[in-house]
């Protein structure tokens, strides 16, 4: 009877501890969205010669970097500037959790009031999250596409996970977004590839084992770049 | 004179089956044979040590045979049975990578029991390997909304295969149907009969990605049970397991118990290999001998 106390008190244990590490990295990845969120808006009011616009999901805030700056979008606004010579202007329309419904109906009418140099797009994973169906998901990218601006818009592949499943389903979407880009004129970066390998080690994702970290969007810059040069 | 007709043709039907027998015993055991040849000495030794065990009074307590033990002299040999020979000869020790010979001879073999084309690879499409470890799968959504316990279609199977619990995501290739009320018979059956495959290692699937998973998407296959020869017409319905689980494959809970791999282990070798069907004619479900194994 003892024995069974005391296995019910360490099972109960483990849970709060799980319940208190998942429910600090929800509040936190909440602050940090807000903070990021508005971390860009303020870099809206910047001038610039080249216009950069990002639209997508909390990988395009940078959610897991440990400052905006270090996020694929910071990365390549900077990259940009430093081979071009030309001050960029960065407008980032992303929003947390953003599904592609979202990017379609909020985010795209905000793109078509500027004339950009440059627009990237990262969405889909929370789509693959909330058990939409891959053909599915295919005709919302197909949608999406067909709404964003040729040659200058570049939209990054669904990055690996370490989930098998998931990941299966990441490659099935991934090859149709793949032929239907091609036949829009829309640049896509094979950000799959870039992150096979990563995908399986600890080192690049940040603590909520989701968002890439610093040295993972670091990953997602270089791909975007190889592509975009 | 009818009922004389039906004696005789049972009575040939019958030498024709024992004339069969003799022949296949002969031809595979033709090794043991020649060794009872070559070592008669051994035999008679043998015959000898038998004969002084039963001539002991502790046979006179044995029970007498009843009508029981004597009919079961005449109890017909499954096919199964004879899968299981044939198939075990070209097995390699380990599971994993078979060699191409193996693979061709248990395909043929397979087409030959079933009577349809079994076979290790299509238009160069293949697995990693036709030869693995079975798991224990769940039970996949088939619609949107799809739950434990609106799965089942009887109370039996809802007894039998609730416990396996439904998988919290979708399969790797999505819903089977669109809704519920767009479910047919196919998808019902998809699902029941559905294995997991590691298509995400498959050769050259990384280089034709989608040509591949199209390829795959409800593929039929038969899965055999090299132990016990029973064997089951299954599509693939979804991609795993993962590699470092030492699985090859899984199974959904209606196949596990066919091939009764569910020993609680949870892992044991079947054979899996494409189906030829493009017609679709072959139902999905537990499958049995149709010939001796000669085409």
């Amino acid at each position: 009877m003892q024995f069974l106390k005391k296995i019910a008190w360490t099972i109960l244990l483990l849970l709060l501890f799980g319940g208190l590490v998942f429910g600090g990295i929800f509040v936190r990845n909440a602050l940090t969205a807000k903070n990021y969120s508005d971390y860009w808006q303020q870099k809206t009011i910047d001038g610039g010669d080249f216009i950069y616009v990002a639209v997508g999901d909390s990988s395009a805030l940078g959610i897991g970097a440990t400052d905006p700056k270090k996020s694929y979008v910071g990365i390549l606004a900077a990259k940009i500037q430093e081979t071009t010579g030309k001050l960029v202007k960065v407008i980032n329309l992303a929003s947390s959790n953003a599904d592609i419904d979202q990017v379609i109906s909020v985010q795209i009418p905000k793109l078509h009031s500027y004339k950009p140099d440059l627009v990237t797009v990262t969405v889909g994973i929370a789509d693959v999250d909330k058990g939409i169906d891959p053909s599915v998901i295919a005709q919302k990218y197909d949608i999406l596409l067909k709404l964003l601006p040729s040659r200058i818009s570049y939209i990054a592949q669904l990055p690996s996970v370490y989930d098998y499943r998931k990941d299966f389903i990441i490659q099935n979407i991934n090859s149709e977004l793949s032929t239907e880009a091609n036949q829009s004129g829309i640049n896509v970066v094979p950000l799959y590839r870039a992150t096979r390998k990563e995908s399986y080690g600890f080192s690049y994702y940040d603590w909520d084992f989701k968002h890439p970290n610093d040295k993972g969007y670091e990953v997602w810059a270089e791909a975007f770049l190889n592509v975009i040069q | 004179m009818q009922d004389n007709n039906q004696y005789k043709n049972l009575k040939e039907k019958l030498e024709q089956r024992n004339k069969s027998l003799k022949e296949r015993i002969v031809t595979k055991h033709k090794e043991a044979f020649d060794w009872a040849q070559n070592n008669t000495k051994q035999l008679a030794a043998g015959a000898m040590g038998s004969l002084l065990l039963l001539t002991t009074p502790v046979s006179n307590f044995l029970p007498k045979p009843d009508d029981s033990t004597q009919s079961a002299q005449f109890v017909d040999v499954p096919e199964n049975l004879f899968v299981i020979t044939d198939v075990k000869q070209y097995l390699p020790d380990a599971v994993g990578q078979m060699l191409p010979q193996q693979e061709e001879k248990i395909s043929e073999i397979l087409s030959g029991y079933y009577g349809f084309s079994i076979k290790p690879e299509v238009n160069g499409m293949r697995l990693n390997t036709a030869y693995g470890y079975i798991g224990l799968e769940q039970h996949l959504k088939r619609y949107p909304g799809d739950n434990i316990n609106e799965h089942f279609e009887t109370f039996s199977d809802s007894n039998q295969f609730t416990s396996s619990g439904m998988a919290p995501g979708l399969g790797g290739f999505g819903y089977f149907a669109h809704s519920k009320n767009e479910m047919t018979r196919q998808d019902i059956d998809r699902e029941k009969y559905y294995i997991a495959v590691q298509s995400f290692i498959a050769p050259g699937f990384s280089e034709r990605t989608r040509e591949y998973i199209n390829f795959f998407k409800y593929r039929k296959m038969l899965v055999l049970n090299p132990n016990n020869g029973r064997a089951v017409v299954v599509v693939i319905g979804d991609a795993g397991p993962a590699v470092w689980t030492g699985k090859h494959l899984g199974g959904s809970p209606e196949v596990m118990r066919h091939l009764e791999r569910v020993d609680g282990r949870s892992k044991g070798p079947v054979l899996y290999f494409f189906i030829d069907d493009p017609e679709e004619k072959i139902p999905l479900g537990p499958i049995e001998p149709i010939t001796n194994g000669k085409n």
